[in-house]
């Protein structure tokens, strides 16, 4: 199965290797550029998938889980959370915003498909 | 590096030079005061994004500068710090600092540590010591990226082994395994996590058999959602160890209840406890007992299209060591090669991907070529009339409207071409911001950079060959043009000077200025000096603009010391040079009601 997954994150390097990664691995990837831009693109396109950034512009990536959470269709969706950080508090923090689990940056990309995979076949 | 991951890196490096001007232009929106309170976000932001980019190329003294940096910035985030005079110089100068360890890393290079340490044991004192220990976490662990996906085996294409394969090879080593007790609690499904996945996930260890306890299924009319009535027993044959098969669960963590006991070493698998597996009206209780096979690599075959049925029917076995070891990966499973299409096609979505962007980035020499062309274009343009006219048809009705549209196009071309190699003087300016806090430090002045018109657009080239003739001059201005703060004040002015640097459009041409409101020109003291030289005969009788003009002498100067900065007569005579280069002319001096101004135009 061709996973269908959604990144979101402000930093065009960022988008670039995870485009990157998940073309490599035979995935299809549909990017954004932060979380109201990830909201535009989640219309209508119902991922496998989804990875978010967390500070970004207009709409972090907390901000972001809250309002896909809110949509019937995406209720348990798995979320990826891109952190800088690995803190329990950070985790905690992912997690209690309503996301399935998290990726430290810079991610390898290995661990990432492994991720994807664990989360959403 | 792979060609993939040079251009991404390439790019990088041109987000980071948005991003360090994005620094600036916040940072110095929070001095003036211009700011909102979405500014130290976006200097927050700019930081975090070049750390987050540095660190998959493993560029580490970006990474550790840039971590120390927004940690500091991030008490001003929390609004635990309010930045006085102080701080802000300390983050103009790391943002500095920033920029440097960025173009020092672009060039595979490093800047000296002694001009970061004191930067960071400041950034530290001002995190505070509690943050401290933050920074010095293993939080953000910096690391080369590889896109070798060759590890993941199958997993790259398939996904990982399905839970229901049948296998052949059940037989399961006789020591070495684990009882794993799995609850999910109603949080690990809202969460998004599925049992499956996790599952299967296991069955990539080793030889699984799971059971399924379905005792606490409510009747289907009485099954309430969100609901957890599942769980799972589930004995693993496998050489990883127990951490190993708790990074399985590290996203469910605390979502369910989860036991991991070793297997009893003698026993090896132990038969399902088919009392907890009751199913009511079960034909079979075995039937929710699944073996969960893990097969060896098979000799790849032939068929390409089979080896990709075989992936998810069979898939390789990923070991511990093979996820920590990329260097050492085997070469790429058939299936891998047989997934080609799909990757196509994903490559093919990938295409559609960033639309949102309104730009699009393009070498310069691919630009510069053009402006190339164009030149012949406008030139061969130019024969082509002249040949016309000397032939004597060009007054001809047909030919003549022709021409004057083939000229106007022409020219039309060459400016849209010109307009493509603009670029607003902002990130020049910017680096003379600089300039300003180095000089003014090094004479002890207190002097602010007015800057007004950034976002003039001159050709790309110019701008660069801007930077050195204005350096001199905000130097000078710095130096020579501003009084010191004691003489400022006991002239009534304020103690901060201010130099004014501004970009403006005037006549097609473009409109350099640097002013200060310092004392201005002493035309008596140039003359004099110049006299002194021998560069003008003594009693010379001049005009002001003549005496201004002095000042671009070679070897000219007004201070009566040399120092770091300027006093040896060659900066102004350099802008002098490089204006001339640029626009044909010199800089002007000009008269204003406060302080000299230089002018340089550029065409």
């Amino acid at each position: 199965m061709t996973l269908k997954v959604l990144a979101v994150d402000d930093s065009r390097t960022i988008r670039d290797m995870l485009k990157l990664t998940l073309v490599e691995a035979g995935m299809t990837p549909h990017l954004a550029e932060d979380g109201q831009h990830g909201l535009e693109v989640l219309d209508g396109l119902d991922p496998d998938v989804i990875i978010t950034d967390i500070n970004m512009p207009r709409l972090d990536g907390f901000g972001f889980i809250d309002a896909v959470r809110d949509q019937d269709d995406y209720k348990t969706i798995p979320i990826l959370v891109l952190t800088t950080e690995s803190s329990d508090e950070l985790k905690a923090k992912a997690r209690n915003s309503g996301a399935t689990g998290w990726i430290v940056k810079p991610f390898d990309p290995v661990k990432l498909v492994k991720a994807l995979h664990m989360v959403a076949g | 590096m792979s060609d993939a991951m040079q251009e991404i890196r390439d790019s990088f490096f041109i987000e980071c030079d948005e991003l360090l001007e994005a620094l600036q232009d916040g940072l110095q929106q929070i001095e003036d005061g211009s700011g909102d309170d979405e500014t130290i976000n976006v200097v927050f932001r700019a930081v975090h994004s070049i750390k987050g980019g540095a660190g998959a190329f493993g560029l580490d003294q970006v990474v550790g500068f840039a971590h120390a940096f927004e940690t500091a910035l991030d008490e001003v985030r929390a609004g635990n710090l309010v930045p006085d005079a102080e701080a802000m110089l300390l983050f103009f100068q790391c943002g500095d600092t920033l920029s440097d360890i960025v173009a020092a890393a672009r060039e595979d290079s490093s800047v000296p540590a002694e001009q970061i340490e004191p930067l960071l044991e400041q950034l530290e004192e001002l995190a505070g010591a509690e943050d401290e220990e933050e920074v010095s976490e293993e939080d953000f662990q910096p690391m080369a990226l590889s896109l070798d996906l060759g590890d993941l085996g199958d997993l790259g294409d398939g996904g990982l082994p399905a839970l229901d394969d049948p296998g052949d090879d059940l037989e399961a080593p006789a020591s070495g395994g684990y009882r794993i007790a799995f609850m999910p609690h109603v949080g690990l499904y809202s969460s998004g996590s599925e049992p499956l996945f996790l599952l299967r996930a296991l069955a990539e260890l080793g030889v699984c058999r799971v059971v399924a306890h379905v005792s606490d299924l409510p009747d289907l009319g009485d099954l309430a959602l969100p609901a957890a009535a599942l769980s799972w027993t589930i004995e693993i044959q496998t050489e990883i160890d127990e951490a190993g098969i708790r990074e399985i669960f590290e996203f469910v963590d605390g979502l369910c209840d989860l036991t991991i006991e070793p297997l009893a070493a003698a026993g090896g698998l132990a038969p399902p406890d088919l009392a907890e597996t009751r199913v009511p009206d079960a034909p079979d209780p075995a039937t929710y007992v699944t073996p969960m096979p893990q097969t060896a690599p098979e000799a790849p075959p032939a068929d390409p299209a089979a080896a990709a049925t075989e992936a998810s029917a069979a898939p390789a076995p990923m070991t511990e060591a093979d996820t920590k070891d990329n260097g050492k990966s085997p070469p790429k499973s058939p299936s891998n090669a047989a997934a080609a299409t799909a990757k196509k096609d994903a490559a093919g979505a990938g295409k559609s991907v960033g639309n949102a962007s309104a730009t699009v980035r393009v070498d310069l020499e691919r630009i510069d070529r053009l402006v190339n062309l164009v030149g012949e274009l406008v030139i061969n343009q130019a024969m082509l009339a002249q040949s016309l006219t000397e032939a004597g048809v060009a007054n001809q009705t047909t030919i003549a409207a022709g021409l004057d549209e083939f000229q106007q196009l022409t020219r039309d071309i060459q400016d849209s071409v010109m307009m493509i190699r603009a670029q607003p003087v902002k990130s020049l300016f910017q680096r003379m911001a600089r300039i300003v806090r180095e000089a003014s430090g090094d004479v002890g002045k207190k002097v602010r950079l007015k800057t007004e018109g950034e976002n003039t657009e001159i050709d790309k080239t110019v701008i660069e060959r801007l930077a050195d003739p204005l350096t001199h001059m905000i130097r000078n201005a710095v130096d020579h043009g501003l009084e010191s703060t004691e003489k400022r004040i006991e002239a009534g002015k304020s103690a901060e000077g201010i130099v004014t640097l501004s970009a403006s459009h005037k006549s097609g041409r473009v409109i350099i200025e640097v002013a200060d409101d310092g004392g201005g020109i002493n035309r008596a003291k140039v003359k004099s000096i110049a006299e002194q030289k021998g560069l003008i005969p003594a009693d010379h009788e001049l005009s002001d603009s003549e005496v201004d003009n002095l000042l671009f002498l070679p070897g000219f100067s007004t201070a009566s010391e040399v120092s770091n900065l300027s006093g040896r007569g060659v900066g102004m005579d350099g802008s002098g040079m490089r204006s001339r280069r640029l626009a044909g002319g010199s800089p002007r001096p000009r008269r204003r009601e406060r302080g000299p101004a230089l002018q340089s135009r550029c065409r």
